[in-house]
C-alpha cells in the first residue's frame, strides 16, 4: 500500500526537471541551517533525547550533514557526468548519447550511529527523481520523519515521495519493488537485509568499517592534537570515519607521546563543552574492562578522573588494535608514516577513512601506500566528520552506484 | 599477618576495614604494579583513611604483571584459564605458600555447600588437579575432598577428553545415599547434554561455577539448573560458587546457609557493587561493577575490581556475568566485535 503510493507520487516526479528538484531541496537545506527554525529546534531536542548526545554535537552535526546536501548537483554532475542525463540523452563520447534513469523507488535502512544522515541520502533518492522509503534506526527514530516533513511543506510533490516507517529485519516488502536498496548497519545486520533483496535490485550496503588517523612529523603539534580530538569525541567515536587509533611520526616538533597527551588535554576540555553520553551499566562495565586493560599495557596513559569520559592510551610499538570507542583513542609512534600502510594492510576490508596531518608534498606518497591497501578517503585532521559531497562512501560512488543507463550509440558513419 | 589471618577464618573476632588498610600498607609496598595503580589513582597508604577508598586492582592486571606481595619468592601459582581474550594471555595468581588458601578454603566450604553432614561422597567435574597443577578449583576441589569427602568413594570425571560419562554413570550406582557433584558450569552442561538420567537420593547437591564461554554452549543458570534437576532428580540442591582464580576466597548462593538463593561472603570478603563510571558505591538493586575486597589475598593484591556486573540486595548479592564487549552501533565497530569477527576462520 505505502509502496504503491510511493511509485505512484514518483511518477509524476519523474516529469520534473532536475534541477527544478534541486532548488527546492536547497530552499529545504537554507531552512534547516537557519538555527532559529522551530523545525530544526524540534530535531535538535528530539536527537539529544534519543540518542544521548551533547546537544553542541548534534548542532555541528546538523550543520555538516545539511551543507553535504547542498553539494547534490556537484555529485551528479561527477558521478553521471553531468546533472542533465537525468532529463534526457547528453553526448557521453562521439557517437554515443546516454541517458540516466533513478531506481524508481529508493530503500533506506539508517543505523543510530550519526544523526542527520537520513537527510543526505533521502535528498539523493528525490534529485534521482525517486520515491524514498526510508526505515529510521531505533535509537534515532525522529530525523528521517521531520526532514520529510519539512520537504512536504516546501513541495507537496516532493514530499509524496518520501515515507519513514520501521519494520522488521526479516521483513522483505520493503525491497521488493525498489530500484535499490541502501543499508547502513553492521556486518550481520547488511548481511540480513541483502539475503531479502531480490537478484536485479541495486544493493549497497555499509557495514563494519574502521578509521584512524596518520600525523606526519612535520605535522606533529598542538593544533593537529586539537584537531584530532575533535574528531575523537564527535558523536563520541561512534562514527565509521571516527579515528580508533593515531599513527604519530617520531622527530616532529612534538614527540609521539607527548602528541598523544595534547590529545588527551583537549579530549578533557572537549568532554566539559561536549560531555560524553550516559552509558547503561553493561557498556560502562565494558568499557571499564578495556580501558583498564589499555592502561595496563601502555607506554603511557591519560585518562578522565573519577569517570570514564575519555582516554588516550600510547604504544612506542606500532599495531592495528581497534578502540572500545566512547573516546578512548589509541596512539601508536612510527618512525615512517608510509610504514602506517604495512600495519593496516591486514584489515583492508575494514579501512575506511584516514584522517591525515602533513604536508601536501607527502600526502601523495602517503594516500599511494594506503590507498593500496584499501583506505578509501584520506582527509584533513579535524574534518573526518564533514566529508564533500563528492564523497564515495566505502570508495564507491554514491549516485553513481544507484543508477542505471541507457545509450542510443549512432554506429559508424 | 598470617597467624591473625589463620584465626579470622577460625572465626575469631576482627575490624574488617582496620585489617585491611594494614594490608593495604603492606601490598602497597611491596607490590610495584600496584603501588604505581594506586599512585596514578593519588591513593596513598598515609592518605587513605577509609578501607573502601582503597583502589580496586582490575583483574586483568593478573595478565600482564606479577601481582605478588609475599616475602621471598612465591612457591605456587594458580593460573586462569583462557576465556575470550583467548588462550594466548593467561593470569597467574602467585603465592608464597598455600597454606592461608587452604585454611580459608575449609570453612566456608562448609558452611555454604556442606552444612548439614560430616562427609559426602564427592565426584568431580573437573581435573584431577594431578593432572591439572596450575587450576585453583581443582586444588580446592581435592581439599575438599580430603577434608569432607567420604573416603573410598567418588573421583575425577573429567580429563582431556571431556567428561568420562560412563565413568560417572557407574560411579552413581556405586553409592547409596546423598553424593555431591562438584565442578564447572560447563562440565554440567556436558552432562546434562549427555542423556545421563538418574535419580539422585535425598540430600545430594551439585555446586557448579564459572562461565561457559568456549568450552560449551551457553546456558542461563536458572536454565541449566532446570536442566540439572530434570537429568538427576527434581529435588536436587543447586548452588552456584562465585570466585575467580585472582581471589583465595569464595561466595556461594546461601541456599543451605540462610536459606536465601541469593550469594554470600566470609567475613573476611566484602562485596561491594560500584558504578563503572566513578567507582562508587551504587545502592542495593542497581546493577554495577563487582568490587572484591579479599583479605585472605595476602600474598598478592586483596582489592580487585572484577568484570562482573551484579547487583547488591540486603540478603546478598547477584551475579549476572561478565559485561559482554561494549558493542558500537550502526556501521563503526568496536574492539570486542573486530576480535571476534577477525578470529573467525
Amino acid at each position: 500500500m505505502m509502496v504503491t503510493a510511493l511509485l505512484s507520487a514518483q511518477r509524476a516526479l519523474a516529469d520534473r526537471p532536475v534541477d527544478e528538484i534541486l532548488r527546492v531541496l536547497d530552499r529545504v537545506a537554507q531552512r534547516w541551517l537557519d538555527h532559529a527554525d522551530p523545525l530544526r529546534r524540534e530535531a535538535e531536542a528530539a536527537l539529544a533525547a534519543s540518542t544521548g548526545l551533547a546537544p553542541l554535537m548534534i548542532r555541528h552535526g546538523l550543520d555538516d550533514m545539511i551543507r553535504r546536501m547542498q553539494g547534490l548537483g556537484d555529485l551528479l554532475d561527477a558521478d553521471l557526468g553531468t546533472r542533465e542525463a537525468l532529463d534526457g540523452y547528453c553526448w557521453r563520447a562521439p557517437g554515443v548519447l546516454s541517458r540516466t534513469w533513478g531506481p524508481g523507488l529508493l530503500t533506506c535502512v539508517f543505523s543510530g550511529n550519526v544523526p542527520g544522515i537520513p537527510a543526505f541520502d533521502m535528498a539523493l533518492g528525490l534529485a534521482l527523481k525517486s520515491a524514498v522509503l526510508v526505515r529510521p534506526a531505533s535509537e534515532e527514530p525522529v530525523f528521517a520523519g521531520l526532514f520529510a516533513r519539512s520537504v512536504a511543506e516546501e513541495d507537496a510533490g516532493l514530499g509524496r515521495c518520501l515515507a519513514v516507517t520501521r519494520w522488521g529485519y526479516d521483513e522483505a516488502w520493503p525491497y521488493e519493488r525498489a530500484g535499490a536498496v541502501l543499508v547502513y548497519g553492521s556486518d550481520q545486520t547488511v548481511a540480513a537485509i541483502r539475503r531479502l533483496v531480490p537478484a536485479g535490485v541495486r544493493f549497497s550496503g555499509h557495514g563494519h568499517k574502521i578509521s584512524f588517523a596518520v600525523v606526519c612529523r612535520e605535522a606533529c603539534d598542538e593544533a593537529a592534537a586539537r584537531r584530532l580530538a575533535y574528531d575523537v569525541a564527535m558523536y563520541d567515536q561512534q562514527g565509521c570515519v571516527s579515528p580508533h587509533m593515531a599513527f604519530v611520526e617520531r622527530g616532529g616538533a612534538l614527540s609521539p607521546e607527548a602528541f598523544a597527551g595534547a590529545v588527551g588535554a583537549e579530549l578533557r576540555r572537549l568532554s566539559a563543552e561536549m560531555p560524553r553520553r550516559r552509558l547503561t551499566a553493561e557498556e560502562a562495565a565494558a568499557l571499564r574492562g578495556a580501558r583498564d586493560e589499555a592502561e595496563l599495557t601502555a607506554d603511557a596513559f591519560w585518562g578522565s578522573q573519577g569517570d570514564l569520559s575519555w582516554a588516550v592510551v600510547h604504544s612506542e610499538t606500532p599495531a592495528f588494535l581497534p578502540s572500545p570507542l566512547n573516546r578512548l583513542l589509541r596512539t601508536f609512534a612510527v618512525d615512517d608514516a608510509v610504514s602506517v600502510a604495512e600495519v593496516v594492510a591486514p584489515y583492508a576490508p575494514y579501512l575506511q577513512t584516514v584522517a591525515f596531518a602533513g604536508s601536501a608534498e607527502r600526502r601523495e606518497s602517503i594516500a599511494e601506500a594506503l590507498g593500496r591497501v584499501g583506505a578509501a578517503r584520506i582527509c584533513p585532521v579535524g574534518r573526518v566528520q564533514e566529508p564533500g559531497p563528492l564523497w564515495r562512501h566505502d570508495g564507491r560512488p554514491t549516485a553513481g552506484d544507484l543508477v542505471r543507463w541507457t545509450d542510443i550509440e549512432e554506429g559508424r558513419r | 599477618m598470617e597467624s591473625e589471618l589463620l584465626r579470622v577464618f577460625a572465626g575469631a573476632p576482627f575490624s574488617f576495614g582496620e585489617l585491611a588498610l594494614r594490608i593495604f600498607a603492606r601490598q602497597y609496598e611491596r607490590c610495584a604494579p600496584y603501588r604505581r595503580f594506586c599512585d596514578a589513582r593519588g591513593k596513598r597508604p598515609e592518605t587513605v583513611e577509609d578501607w573502601r577508598e582503597i583502589p580496586h586492582l582490575p583483574v586483568t592486571a593478573f595478565k600482564h604483571a606479577r601481582i605478588y606481595s609475599g616475602s621471598g619468592e612465591p612457591t605456587a601459582f594458580f593460573q586462569t584459564s583462557g576465556t575470550t581474550a583467548g588462550p594466548e594471555l593467561r593470569g597467574r595468581h602467585w603465592f608464597a605458600n598455600l597454606d592461608l588458601y587452604r585454611a580459608c578454603a575449609l570453612p566456608v566450604f562448609k558452611r555454604f555447600v556442606l552444612p548439614d553432614m560430616d562427609r559426602i561422597p564427592m565426584l568431580m567435574l573437573a581435573m584431577d588437579p594431578a593432572a591439572n597443577p596450575h587450576s585453583s578449583l581443582s586444588t580446592y576441589l581435592r581439599w575438599q575432598a580430603e577434608a569432607f569427602g567420604t573416603p573410598g568413594a567418588g573421583g575425577w570425571f573429567v580429563d582431556e577428553s571431556g567428561l568420562r560419562v560412563a565413568d560417572l554413570e557407574r560411579a552413581l550406582a556405586a553409592v547409596a545415599g546423598p553424593v555431591a557433584l562438584l565442578g564447572t558450569a560447563f562440565a554440567f552442561v556436558h552432562l546434562v547434554d549427555s542423556g545421563l538420567g538418574v535419580r539422585l537420593p535425598a540430600r545430594s547437591r551439585i555446586m557448579e561455577t564459572g562461565g561457559f564461554k568456549g568450552k560449551s554452549r551457553e546456558v542461563g543458570r536458572a536454565e541449566l539448573y532446570g536442566l540439572i534437576r530434570d537429568a538427576l532428580g527434581p529435588e536436587v540442591i543447586c548452588i552456584n560458587q562465585y570466585g575467580m582464580t585472582e581471589m583465595s576466597s569464595n561466595c556461594y548462593d546461601q541456599t543451605l546457609a540462610t536459606g536465601s538463593a541469593r550469594k554470600g561472603e566470609p567475613p573476611w570478603v566484602a562485596v561491594r557493587v560500584l558504578d563503572p563510571e566513578t567507582l562508587t558505591e551504587v545502592p542495593h538493586g542497581t546493577p554495577g561493577i563487582v568490587a572484591v575486597t579479599d583479605l585472605a589475598n595476602l600474598y598478592s593484591c586483596a582489592f580487585l575490581l572484577t568484570q562482573d556486573v551484579g547487583v547488591m540486595h540486603a540478603d546478598g548479592f547477584e551475579i549476572f556475568g561478565r559485561a559482554p564487549g561494549a558493542e558500537a552501533k550502526g556501521c563503526s565497530i568496536s574492539l570486542d566485535e573486530f576480535l571476534s569477527a577477525v578470529r573467525q576462520p
